[in-house]
């Protein structure tokens, strides 16, 4: 089973993708994961997209934030896989430190 | 003495790091491909500044899975002095070897100028011989240099004397104008706890002789190299 789940003053170094079981996949998953940097991180990005989108028109625009969006296709619908995902999630596809992340299935 | 200086496809710095290192008295260095697997038998190593794998993703996100990094993390378990500039501080700093993270400059540009900084800590590793409140004059260039912590990580940091280096002004005033890039509390530099892994988004390789505006960066090196010194003087 992946093991990436270090401790925050651990270094992240047990990422092994290659665990993945032995077992055949059959069906084709598309996944979706949404990174967003989190509410305490500066998104000076998203600041100067709300200043733009105000000034075209859209004055009742409060905040944007901006993040990553990707679609991830896999085999199978393994039992772990939801939480395999979840770790690579953590460990590679976001930055726990500055950054929160949803997956969409 | 021999430091190693690692490289990664898309480092752009690493034979700044080599020209850098290689003009001062007694130390050698050599490149390291980042395939490789073992570190053993170089006194320090540095990971340089560039794009590693394009900055795809984050920046350093990808570097950190580079065989290279498994001997990095071994060698500063050992608590083996490891330097990294720039893209190497953010490689550092997503491999969890420091705490926190870096990204994109408040102001969104890249910036590229010569800054002053102020040394927070003397007896480090890393700033041996330089006196705390002391100035160096040293080049960033990048354009996800803005240091974030959280409050907790950000106690720990001032607690533990862990900030070595904050954009000041010339006379050492750590003020918001001297900030190049919303870097909370005007971080430029950090260690570990342990004290024997250091990351700093300026360039001290870009200053390692007057001709090329300062020789303050080179500072830093001899630092590491005295205190490799006084570490072998101990342990004989």
């Amino acid at each position: 089973m992946l093991n990436v789940f270090a401790g925050k003053e651990q270094a992240r170094t047990t990422f092994n993708l290659l665990s993945a079981p032995t077992h055949q996949y059959c069906d084709l998953v598309k996944v979706k994961v949404v990174v967003t940097p989190k509410a305490a991180v500066l998104d000076p990005q998203g600041v100067t997209v709300r200043d733009a989108m105000q000034h075209l028109g859209m004055p009742e625009v409060r905040d944007v934030r901006i993040g990553k969006y990707l679609e991830i296709e896999l085999e199978g619908k393994d039992g772990d896989m939801e939480e395999r995902l979840h770790g690579l999630c953590r460990d590679l596809l976001s930055n726990p430190v500055i950054e929160d992340y949803q997956i969409i299935s | 003495m021999k430091f190693a200086v690692v490289q990664f496809p898309g480092s752009n710095c690493d034979q700044d790091c080599i020209a850098a290192l290689s003009g001062i008295d007694g130390l050698q260095a050599e490149y390291v491909w980042h395939k490789e697997n073992s570190l053993d038998g170089f006194d320090a190593i540095v990971l340089p500044g560039g794009f590693s794998y394009g900055d795809y993703l984050r920046c350093g996100a990808i570097a950190r899975f580079s065989p290279i990094m498994q001997a990095v993390l071994k060698d500063a378990r050992a608590g083996k002095l490891i330097i990294g500039t720039c893209n190497g501080f953010q490689i550092l700093c997503e491999a969890g070897l420091l705490p926190g993270a870096l990204v994109r400059n408040r102001s969104l540009h890249f910036v590229c100028q010569m800054v002053n900084l102020r040394v927070e800590v003397s007896d480090t590793a890393f700033t041996h011989g330089l006196s705390a409140g002391s100035i160096l004059r040293i080049p960033i260039a990048h354009g996800e240099g803005c240091y974030f912590a959280d409050e907790a990580t950000l106690r720990e940091l001032n607690a533990h004397r862990q900030i070595i280096l904050r954009y000041a002004d010339s006379e050492g005033g750590v003020v918001p104008e001297a900030n190049p890039n919303g870097s909370i509390e005007n971080i430029a530099g950090i260690c570990n706890r342990a004290g024997n892994v250091f990351g700093l988004m300026p360039h001290p390789d870009r200053a390692s002789e007057a001709r090329l505006g300062s020789a303050d960066g080179a500072k830093i090196f001899r630092s590491m190299m005295q205190a490799i010194s006084a570490g072998e003087a101990r342990a004989a």
